[in-house]
């Protein structure tokens, strides 16, 4: 308590210091003596300074202990779910298990691991396997990874990979990569925008539209490479190139709305099922991105300006007689933020072409659209053809520094030529997500999309939703 | 004495009885002993053996948060008020908090040394780099002067150049004076060529010691803001001396140390900072930014008690925004599920209470501005530090009465310790604490009377009569003419007389012939309102029986 004092007034000068300022800060030492056990030897021990004669507490009422009472109802299950968590992040931060696990399968400086995986995908199952991975050997942050796998998307997967980081001069990046992959539960609907229905006929998909929910496997052996060169101005070039050998049958696979592919289709008349196809790919990709945060207020890795315009044109070589062909595509990203928080506009606008026509290019190399990137809202690939548009806007506000939610709508279709692009008959998805980010980046993404043609997707990601697979990558 | 006390204890615990028992009195049923305030407690008995230290678990932290505040609305915990305080509803003097300002003259020049003056390693170089930092954040190393002393160096953000050092420093100052243990905290300049690594430094690599080496160092160098001549600026945080227990657990008590009595999240000083914290945004209040440290008495080395700090002002005075670009610190929890919850629900609509901020954009401040500040809407990061978090409003009262004492003089000297370079930070960051410490005393004194300084003084006439000081009119705060109504009452609740006063020009204000109740040891409770309407304080008064003079041995704050 203040020593104040005093009935006389003080003329104020300064209405930020107090009246009496003058009169209460008499000369003193300017070295603090500490205080000892000596000093207070005689004083009460904590809780007893308070002087009080009655009770400090008076303890719960009789309404407060009812009303305990009954929330232990709600209070059983939430420390049933709650309970397990703490105690996992107890053991871990008190023990950092994971840190330990991590040593038992990488070298001291992380530089070289070998490690196994286990990944869950919706409609594929579970995918356990290994993969190893060598990095900043040469000091150019350069990584060489391995992978192999089975079950879920694939029945087996191996893949080696070499991107050599900052080792190459100047703005030049490179890598290498081969790839094993034995599938067996691929989605084919046919081909154009045809609506699902049950398989009375065998199909000829090249002239019906109807889709059927099938599946089919495929064997695909690849190996490319891509030379990446950053240029002034945000711009970039990346050459790629590919040689691949893809094979294909029926599926011993089922889901539960699935047909048997040759139920469904006539499977002689899907290009390239019956032989396969092995070809050379190649293509330069032209891209200016500004795409960014747009302020240094709002999360890392959280766009919210800029532009991405992308452009492509390759070469699908078919060896052996098989057809030879054009892809082309374009993609325009445009982010507005409207108002901090942020609160983002989000536009995409994508179109992918190719110039064999429906009965010569192998049904896997057509564009295609479904799944989590494009067109969300329905099924993987869902629709595919010679031509393929889609357009996405997306609206995201921030609800903490690090979440955000978003609403988003897509709307797309495939054609089976430039002259019968159209906008009838869109089919539209539409949905909600949440998005975790970190310091570094965005850390996750949660997705529930429908479409006008119903059903239910939830996506897990860890990628911005925008961020497009290369062509290598998904053909 | 003691059977004295006792006997008053008895009776007038079996009044308050009566007294609380359906009764509608508005004395109410708060009794003190008729003794003097405490005005200092012994928790320096000797702990002979070192408490074991608490290391920070920062994932179980973080989600307890969230689990803890889920599991008390589930358990329906009461509100508590503060514990720890005296009978005038002060804080006496423990290992966890001094009285300083207000108390004691406490000149700006002492303000600007901090708590332990003279110690600053920057005229004692060059420094042997002996590891680097462990823990937090950002980058650091730890060094020894050349007088053997160890202090942690670290260093600004380049994009944010003088903000955290400047606000350590700074932050540090004020809490010290304040009345909190802290640190020895400075900004020091140096060279390069100032950091020699000593032949035994390591870096911790997962647990494990590498050695140190020089371009370790340049690395961490590399992130540092450094000025254009090569001069390094950094903050060198002494070593707190004793054994290091770790950070101060958010609720509850250290088993081990006997000292430690009072629940964490209870204590008034731990609460009552929150009022501080808001002044100065100090948002990273975390169980990692306070530390225990198990020492040697002063005057006995043979004895060893644990000694509170409050530490790591880094990411206040808006350094959290302008460092991690966290505008929403203060005003939002680092995941705040309500305001989250309302942005969801209308799509963004709803407008957070952060989105006004501005960046002054001065070198060295952070996003630090009074505009747009609510003292009653002040938030820590993370909802992991409960004393904040339970804090009620007569802990932020207690608080704001200590921040309001600073006078512009002590905040310059604050301020001045963190050697701010650019010719305008220092008259805004001054200008800007003083208009926050204004506003966070005056929102809390509207809330809380603001009647204080009450004591039973000697008239001109020679009798006594009751004296109070109206803080918010002794400081300025509020212009409207104010009076007083003075009601006295006995204990059993029988008004005894209704008194008038008004202020004089400092703001205190003196009745006499406020009537004595017949009760024990004439034990009377004086009800004091003040015209601007508000809460009233009851002071209680009795006759000391040593000496025969009435004496004020209770405040009751409602």
């Amino acid at each position: 308590m203040i020593a104040l004092c005093g009935s006389t007034a003080t003329a104020i000068a300064d209405p930020e210091t107090p009246a009496s300022e003058a009169s209460e800060t008499p000369a003193a030492p300017e070295t603090e003596v500490p205080i000892t056990a000596a000093d207070v030897a005689a004083a009460p021990p904590p809780g007893a300074e308070h002087g009080r004669l009655d009770p400090l507490d008076r303890g719960d009422g009789i309404a407060r202990r009812i009303g305990r009472g009954l929330l232990w109802i709600p209070r059983l299950p939430f420390e049933i779910i709650a309970q397990p968590i703490r105690g996992t992040l107890y053991l871990q931060d008190r023990y950092d298990i994971v840190g330990k696990l991590t040593g038992v399968f990488f070298t001291t400086d992380r530089k070289a691991g070998v490690f196994p995986t286990a990944l869950f995908e919706t409609g594929f199952g579970l995918n356990v396997g290994a993969r190893a991975m060598f990095k900043d050997i040469f000091g150019g942050q350069e990584k060489l990874k391995m992978r192999v796998g089975f079950g879920g998307q694939f029945q087996r997967v191996a893949k080696i990979e070499l991107d050599t980081g900052n080792l190459l001069p100047g703005p030049v990046t490179a890598g290498v990569e081969a790839r094993y992959e034995l599938r067996n539960r691929d989605h084919f609907y046919g081909y154009g925008n045809g609506d699902l229905e049950m398989a009375t006929l065998p199909i000829d998909p090249l002239v019906d539209d109807t889709a059927v929910s099938t599946r089919f496997g495929m064997r695909v052996l690849r190996v490319a490479s891509h030379l990446r060169i950053e240029l002034p101005s945000n711009l970039a070039v990346t050459l790629t190139g590919a040689v691949a050998k893809k094979t294909y049958k029926t599926s011993d696979y089922l889901g539960r709305s699935d047909t048997p592919l040759e139920e469904a289709y006539d499977v002689e008349r899907i290009p390239g099922f019956r032989d396969g196809t092995k070809f050379l790919y190649t293509e330069a990709e032209l891209a200016w991105g500004t795409r960014r945060a747009a302020s240094f207020y709002d999360p890392p890795g959280m766009r919210g300006a800029g532009n991405l315009v992308l452009v492509y044109a390759g070469r699908q070589h078919g060896f052996d007689e098989e057809a030879k062909f054009f892809r082309g595509g374009a993609e325009l990203q445009h982010y507005i933020r409207l108002a901090r928080g942020p609160r983002v506009l989000e536009l995409r606008a994508y179109g992918e072409l190719v110039t064999g026509s429906r009965d010569e290019v192998p049904f896997t190399e057509l564009p295609r659209l479904g799944g989590r990137k494009v067109l969300r809202g329905y099924e993987v690939d869902r629709f595919r053809d010679r031509v393929a548009t889609v357009a996405q806007a997306a609206y995201m506000w921030g609800l903490s520094y690090d979440v955000a939610a978003s609403i988003f709508v897509d709307a797309g279709r495939v054609h089976s030529s430039l002259e019968t692009i159209s906008t009838a008959d869109l089919r539209v998805g539409y949905g909600v997500a949440l998005e975790i980010y970190s310091s570094q980046g965005m850390l996750v993404r949660t997705e529930l999309a429908s479409s006008i043609d119903g059903g239910l997707f939830a996506y897990i990601a860890f990628d911005p939703a925008f961020d497009t697979r290369s062509r290598v990558e998904r053909y | 004495m003691h059977v004295s006390i006792f006997g008053s204890m008895l009776w007038i615990a079996t009044l308050a009885a009566v007294a609380g028992c359906g009764s509608s009195s508005p004395v109410g049923p708060v009794r003190f002993a008729n003794a003097p305030p405490v005005w200092r407690v012994n928790d320096r008995l000797d702990v002979p053996k070192a408490p074991k230290e608490e290391p920070y678990m920062l994932r179980y932290y973080h989600f307890d948060a969230y689990y803890d505040a889920a599991a008390r609305q589930l358990r329906l915990e009461r509100e508590r008020r503060a514990l720890g305080v005296n009978s005038l509803d002060e804080v006496p003097d423990s290992t966890w908090f001094t009285n300083r300002i207000g108390v004691r003259a406490l000149t700006p020049t002492e303000v600007h040394r901090g708590s332990q003056p003279g110690e600053s390693p920057e005229s004692h170089r060059p420094w042997t780099i002996k590891s680097s930092k462990i823990g937090g954040t950002t980058p650091g190393l730890i060094c020894e002067d050349k007088r053997g002393k160890k202090f942690l160096l670290k260093f600004d953000q380049r994009h944010a150049p003088e903000v955290e050092t400047s606000a350590s420093v700074i932050g540090g100052r004020l809490a010290w004076a304040a009345g909190y243990n802290v640190p020895s905290d400075h900004v020091v300049y140096f060279k390069r060529e100032d950091l020699v690594i000593d032949g035994s430094a390591y870096v911790k690599v997962r647990d494990k010691k590498v050695p140190l080496t020089t371009k370790d160092v340049d690395t961490m160098l590399a992130q540092a803001a450094i000025e254009k001549d090569g001069t390094i600026r950094g903050l060198a945080s002494l070593y707190i001396d004793g054994k290091p227990l770790g950070g101060v657990e958010r609720d509850g008590v250290r088993d081990d140390d006997p000292n430690d009595k009072i629940p964490h999240q209870h204590r008034r000083d731990q609460r009552g900072f929150a009022a501080f914290a808001a002044w100065l945004g100090h948002n990273d209040l975390k169980f990692d930014n306070t530390f225990d440290a198990w020492q040697e008495d002063p005057a006995d080395p043979k004895r060893h008690y644990v000694v509170h700090y409050q530490m790591d002002f880094g990411k206040a005075l808006g350094g959290m925004a302008r460092i991690n670009g966290r505008l929403s610190a203060d005003y939002t929890y680092r995941f705040d599920i309500g305001e989250a919850f309302a942005s969801l629900l209308t799509f963004g609509l709803h407008r957070q209470p952060w989105e006004p901020r501005v960046d002054p954009e001065i070198k060295g401040i952070g996003v630090f501005s009074a505009n747009h500040y609510d003292p009653g809407g002040f938030k820590p990061n993370n909802m992991g530090h409960l004393p904040a978090l339970l804090a009620d409003r007569f802990d932020y009262f207690w608080g704001s009465k200590i921040l309001i004492r600073f006078t512009r003089a002590q905040i310059a000297a604050a301020v001045d310790a963190g050697r701010l370079t650019d010719p305008r930070a220092k008259p805004y960051l001054v200008d800007t604490l003083i208009a926050r410490q204004r506003m966070t005393a005056r929102y809390w004194f509207r809330r809380v009377s603001p009647i204080d300084a009450v004591a039973i003084e000697q008239a001109a006439s020679g009798g006594p009569q009751l004296c109070f000081t109206d803080l918010a009119l002794h400081h300025n705060l509020e212009t409207a003419q104010t009076s007083y109504t003075i009601d006295a009452y006995s204990v059993g609740g029988k008004r005894l007389a209704t008194l008038k006063s008004v202020p004089n020009a400092v703001g205190r204000s003196c009745v006499a012939d406020v009537p004595v109740a017949n009760d024990r040891d004439n034990y009377t409770v004086v009800r004091i309102k003040h015209s601007r309407g508000g809460p009233p304080v009851m002071v209680h008064i009795a006759t000391d029986p040593a000496t025969g003079q009435r004496r004020v041995i209770g405040l009751e704050r409602r």
